[in-house]
């Protein structure tokens, strides 16, 4: 892993999109299991994938209400991540210490956010104000390599061709922009949130934004440009397929 | 993968197939304790089992056959293999439900088998359904001079028991642990008042965290055909499994501080302990963290 990504930093591991009210899903962050939920009232979640009970994956388990229940033995754990009901002594109130480890977690830009380390403020996420979110896709490849790949594969504005610009800041090691400066394609920008899962393998979650009102063909453009990336990253050379085709492998 | 070096593990009787499934033109090439085995038949259909080394070399080891499988040792028992009357109890109709892989600890599995409060979650609308999720207090106890692990006086309402089951019940139950990685239960019989059927499990760990675990039953049922009781208890343990393989870590942690454990865990917590006294290191969350 690289070391331009910082544990103590920040970093995406889902669009809020794909977290529905009631859904429960895993992530990987630096090798970590960790799992995503969001509760009734719509508020989300990011704890340490396993049970304190019997060990058991958490990302199995379902939700009910405002409450996480373990797949194993339908513990419950509440927004706290302390354990609120172990059915099989259902007067019992569980002691104190019955809880998840639940990790710093923040929804902003559209992304839902979390760290192994110890970041020093919020995710720097007020510049994705403005973006839409297209989509998440995993590539086989080290999170570093994503950053030092992107100037080659080259970047399809969607209205235009002007000259891209790429922007890494050390200071949000995920994120790497990319904005038009072509007069043909004013303020197109292309977002990044580099997730990187473990050794050799990373997610990206790729936002954009067009001055167009057709966010559709927007996200169904760069969801294309995510595919190819994915095509490059991993063959090592760009796909056979012109731009536009509508076979890139998925 | 090496051979393990633990000796409590390399001294004990393991399954290590299904009489039936062993012939002479089918023997059975397969792992024990990390070692690869082969199990075969002579002309005299006496079954032998052979260590197989890397350079192809094969060492015999003592063979035996009982309760329907082939059992071997890569170790000195310093028992005999354990006893079982229900296997030549009249009235019995032992069905083999086949050999299911499984990746996990094989202590991971036993502990599961003696498990109830899993019931209405993993195995919902047939052991079990909320919100009858209550385990009542049983007993635990290790009874000498066998040294085997039993818990008795469970009991847990099931909406589908059996096979045989019409409608909800009361299933009582007793388990019996004669040695680390065989188990079986005794359970309400739904057809026959007063009688008790048998389902065990006989676990033969390839590696540390791969096992194959051979199912078998013991029932008083005449009625039910053997293809829809085998669906039966492979679809239970296919329930089971999606749980095993996302316990993490895979080996079963012995120190009582690493998970947390309530009333109704008194058979997991008093099998670990039992593990620990007997000094077993294979399969459990220790020797894993030892390997790595």
């Amino acid at each position: 892993m690289s070391d331009s990504h910082s544990k103590d930093a920040w970093y995406a591991i889902a669009g809020s999109r794909d977290l529905a009210a009631g859904a429960v899903m895993p992530a990987r962050l630096f090798g970590e299991e960790r799992v995503l939920w969001r509760d009734g009232r719509g508020v989300s979640h990011v704890w340490h994938n396993r049970c304190i009970h019997r060990g058991m994956r958490l990302e199995y388990g379902f939700v009910d209400g405002d409450r996480l229940a373990c797949r194993y033995h339908g513990w419950r754990f509440g927004e706290d991540a302390r354990c609120v009901h172990i059915p099989a002594h259902p007067d019992m109130t569980p002691p104190e210490d019955f809880r998840i480890q639940a990790c710093e977690t923040a929804e902003a830009g559209g992304l839902i956010w979390t760290t192994v380390g110890a970041p020093s403020g919020p995710p720097a996420a007020t510049r994705l104000d403005n973006l839409h979110f297209c989509r998440t896709i995993a590539i086989a490849a080290d999170a570093a390599d994503i950053v030092e790949a992107l100037p080659a594969i080259g970047f399809p504005f969607l209205l235009g061709r002007g000259e891209p610009v790429f922007a890494h800041e050390q200071e949000a090691p995920g994120l790497l922009t990319i904005r038009s400066t072509g007069a043909d394609a004013p303020g197109e920008t292309l977002v990044l949130a580099v997730q990187p899962t473990a050794k050799g393998a990373c997610q990206v979650h790729v936002l954009a934004n067009a001055a167009t009102d057709d966010t559709t063909a927007l996200r169904r453009h760069f969801a294309r440009w995510a595919r190819r990336f994915r095509w490059f990253m991993e063959n090592g050379r760009p796909p056979d397929m012109s731009w536009d085709a509508k076979g890139i492998a998925a | 993968m090496t051979p393990t070096a633990d000796r409590v593990a390399l001294d004990d009787w393991y399954a290590v197939g299904v009489s039936r499934e062993i012939t002479r033109s089918a023997p059975r090439r397969t792992r024990l304790l990390g070692q690869d085995i082969l199990v075969e038949r002579d002309s005299a259909g006496t079954p032998c089992v052979f260590a197989v080394d890397a350079d192809g070399r094969r060492r015999a080891q003592r063979a035996k056959e009982l309760y329907g499988h082939v059992w071997t040792t890569l170790g000195a028992p310093s028992r005999p293999l354990f006893s079982m009357p229900e296997f030549d109890e009249p009235g019995r109709r032992l069905v083999l439900c086949g050999t299911a892989t499984v990746r996990t600890s094989p202590l991971r599995i036993v502990e599961n088998f003696l498990d109830m409060s899993h019931f209405p979650y993993v195995h919902t609308g047939v052991l079990g359904e909320e919100p009858e999720t209550a385990v009542a207090d049983y007993k635990v106890e290790i009874r000498q001079p066998e040294n085997e692990l039993w818990a008795t006086e469970c009991a847990f309402y099931q909406p589908q028991a059996a096979m045989s089951a019409t409608g909800g019940q009361i299933s009582r139950y007793e388990y019996r642990v004669p040695s680390p990685c065989v188990t079986v239960l005794y359970k309400t019989c739904p057809a026959v008042e007063g009688a008790w059927d048998l389902v065990g499990i006989f676990v033969q760990p390839r590696d540390e965290a791969v096992c194959d675990v051979h199912i078998f039953m013991l029932l008083f049922d005449d009625i039910s055909s053997t293809e829809s009781l085998i669906h039966f208890q492979q679809m239970i343990f296919l329930q089971d499994r999606s749980i095993l393989e996302n316990q993490q870590p895979p080996g079963l942690p012995l120190d009582p501080a690493s998970e947390t454990a309530v009333r109704a865990d008194r058979s997991s917590m008093a099998y670990r302990r039992w593990l620990r006294e007997q000094g077993l290191t294979f399969g459990t969350a220790r020797a894993a963290a030892d390997a790595a």
